[in-house]
């Protein structure tokens, strides 16, 4: 369970972590012209890299502090709710501060960002002062797909993202356990991204093809649009439904999983109280591993019943109604061997 | 008369194999320290291309531009930013004013990069803004002033680092005559008084008319030239229309 937890947690910085190197190259975008003004002044790249890094620091430590102190208030209030799905023991609660988490965050804060700074020392190194200059004038560069293999890997996307999401919604109550939502959360993964991909080289290919109601009235220039921007409203939609599938997926089977357990603590304790003891204790014995020695008054005890041991030890019976009195025999010569024979083996 | 810019066979291509535009196509020309030099011809005909080369925003597909014996076309790293930040001072057609600064740190941002100290910056800002007729707009954003205000504060710029050579896209484009006359006198004076030399692209025949010689451009070749010699501004204003019509593309001119 923690493991999956685990697993589930890093996922969740590795898409955030994209959806923060993508927001950044969007707003480097929008900057080129600036560094390009900045490099025709006279300013060398390294100190634009500079510029920029610096920039990244501060925003960065700001987010990072702002962060951890919402996240630390917001994780109260989720394990307050937690345990009220749950049911839990409310009197206990106090204020919790996890520094895992908190040495976590900050781990995956700074991978995040170190991303987003090699990132844009590359774009500032790479790029010519002329492109810059002229970046926000060019439209996005589409590259065609093949339009058959487009709807093929469209109808395979939405197929396994349609499984996926009945999986994690009308068919959620066989979510026992929490590892069978690993391969649901996969699958939307797969599904998501394989629609927006093959969705971009689709919209291309209908647009061109619908040459006649281009030129007709101003949707043409709607489409227009869409077409430069496709690129960028593909990863921005698909990170978007990603984070909403997971959200619903999480949300669903964390309900589910729920109830199994309060269905399974209903069924496993059926009574209130359960007693045991092991009758005819021998002056020495083994259990998992573990020698055990007894002292003569166990040993006496241990002939008596259950009940009779109460009572010795001056315990009013008549709190307790409807006792089931179950024995169990066992031996340690008992192997599978010898009682099935070996007719199993 | 020392030589401060050397152009020798320079051609620029774009697109690829298939789709070839020869945007300059195998000019050489010189340009002596302190000439006003303007450059004209119809649209299209690779005058930003020319400029862009020469101010090193662009590169050459071929040919050398050798300014000040140092030939611009190798340059790279520190010294290329210290050729951009000292010697060269840059008036783009579409102005490049950052729309988040103010008028006045737009100005001055071409100081601040040269790491000059404030009280200086505000000295010289003022300066430059008063003889330009923009100080009443220095607070304001790029967003917020005419067309020609924004030429004149991105000219400001250009022309506040006192560069040894000045390229200005259109400088006048946007301008009314009395604007455009302002904008001209300062060409002039920071030509005459601070021997800056200017190559200037311009449509406009009174524009041209402020410079010595003219080089006139057609389909990315050198087309003619005229020099301006002991004429005075209305007779080389005359001989400028004279080639334009030759040149087919600005016919309106006449009328
Ligand atoms: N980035 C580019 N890619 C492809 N072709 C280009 C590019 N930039 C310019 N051209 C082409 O090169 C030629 C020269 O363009 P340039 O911008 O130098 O013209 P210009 O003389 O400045 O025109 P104008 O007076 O309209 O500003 C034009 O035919 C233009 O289409
Ligand atoms: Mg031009």
């Amino acid at each position: 369970m923690l493991g999956i937890l685990g697993f589930v947690s890093v996922f969740v910085a590795v898409v955030l972590g994209l959806l923060i190197v993508y927001a950044n190259n969007f707003l480097i975008n929008r900057r080129k012209k600036e560094f390009g003004i900045y490099m025709t002044l006279g300013m060398g790249r390294r100190q634009i890299s500079k510029i920029i890094l610096l920039e990244t620091i501060f925003v960065g430590i700001i987010s990072l502090a702002a962060g951890l102190i919402i996240g630390i208030f917001a994780s109260q209030f989720m394990s307050i709710l937690v345990a009220k799905l749950f049911e839990a023991d409310m009197s206990e609660f106090h204020f919790v501060f996890s520094k895992d988490a908190c040495i976590k965050t900050c781990i995956y804060f700074a991978v995040m960002y170190l991303a987003v700074m090699i990132f844009n020392t590359m774009t500032i190194s790479r790029y010519k002062l002329i492109n810059l200059l002229n970046a926000t004038k060019k439209n996005e560069k589409v590259k065609m797909k093949n339009p058959f293999l487009a709807v093929l890997v469209f109808i395979f996307g939405c197929s396994i993202l349609g499984f996926a999401y009945w999986e994690v919604t009308g068919n959620v109550n066989s979510m026992q356990t929490a590892e069978k939502l690993l391969p649901p959360i996969l699958m939307g993964i797969v599904g998501t991204v394989l629609i927006f991909w093959s969705l971009s080289g689709f919209i291309i290919t209908v647009i061109q093809k619908m040459k006649n109601i281009y030129f007709k009235d101003t949707s043409m220039f709607v489409l227009r649009q869409i077409n430069n921007k496709i690129n960028t409203m593909v990863a921005s939609m698909s990170v978007i439904c990603l984070m909403l599938f997971m959200t619903i997926s999480i949300l669903s089977s964390s309900l589910a999983l729920r109830n199994t357990m309060q269905r399974e603590l209903i069924e496993m304790t059926p009574v209130d109280l359960n007693l045991y003891k092991t009758a005819n204790l021998p002056e020495s014995y083994t259990r998992y591993g573990i020698k055990h020695t007894t002292t003569e008054a166990q040993r006496e005890d241990s002939k008596h019943p259950i009940y009779e041991t109460l009572i010795n030890n001056e315990l009013d019976m008549n709190v307790l109604k409807d006792i089931v009195e179950i024995e169990v025999y066992a031996t340690n010569d008992l192997t599978w061997e010898n009682f099935f024979r070996r007719q199993f083996l | 008369m020392e030589r401060i810019l050397e152009v020798k066979n320079i051609e620029k291509y774009y697109g690829n194999k298939s789709n070839l535009t020869k945007a300059i196509d195998n000019i050489s020309f010189t340009v002596d320290k302190g000439e006003f030099v303007g450059i004209m011809g119809a649209s299209g005909s690779g005058k930003t291309t020319l400029l862009n080369c020469i101010s090193t925003i662009d590169r050459v597909t071929a040919g050398h531009i050798i300014v000040n014996k140092e030939d611009i076309t190798r340059l790279r790293g520190n010294k290329l930013n210290k050729f951009r930040r000292e010697e060269l001072g840059f008036i783009f057609q579409d102005f490049n004013l950052l729309d988040t600064l103010t008028c006045y740190e737009n100005i001055a941002l071409a100081l601040t990069i040269q790491k000059v100290s404030a009280k200086e910056i505000d000295k010289r800002v003022e300066q430059i803004a008063e003889s330009l007729e923009i100080k009443e707009i220095l607070k304001k954003y790029p967003y917020q002033v005419s067309g020609g205000q924004k030429q004149r504060v991105a000219s400001a710029r250009a022309i506040i680092t006192n560069p040894k050579l000045v390229l200005a896209d259109e400088p006048t484009g946007a301008l009314d005559s009395k604007s455009a006359r302002q904008l001209l006198e300062n060409f002039e004076f920071l030509n005459k008084k601070l021997q800056a030399t200017i190559l200037m692209v311009t449509h406009d025949a009174f524009t041209a008319s402020y410079a010595n010689r003219i080089l006139f451009i057609k389909d990315g070749k050198i087309f003619n030239e005229l020099i301006k010699g002991n004429d005075t501004r209305k007779q080389f204003f005359e001989k400028i229309i004279e080639v334009q019509t030759l040149l087919g593309g600005d016919l309106n001119a006449c009328f």
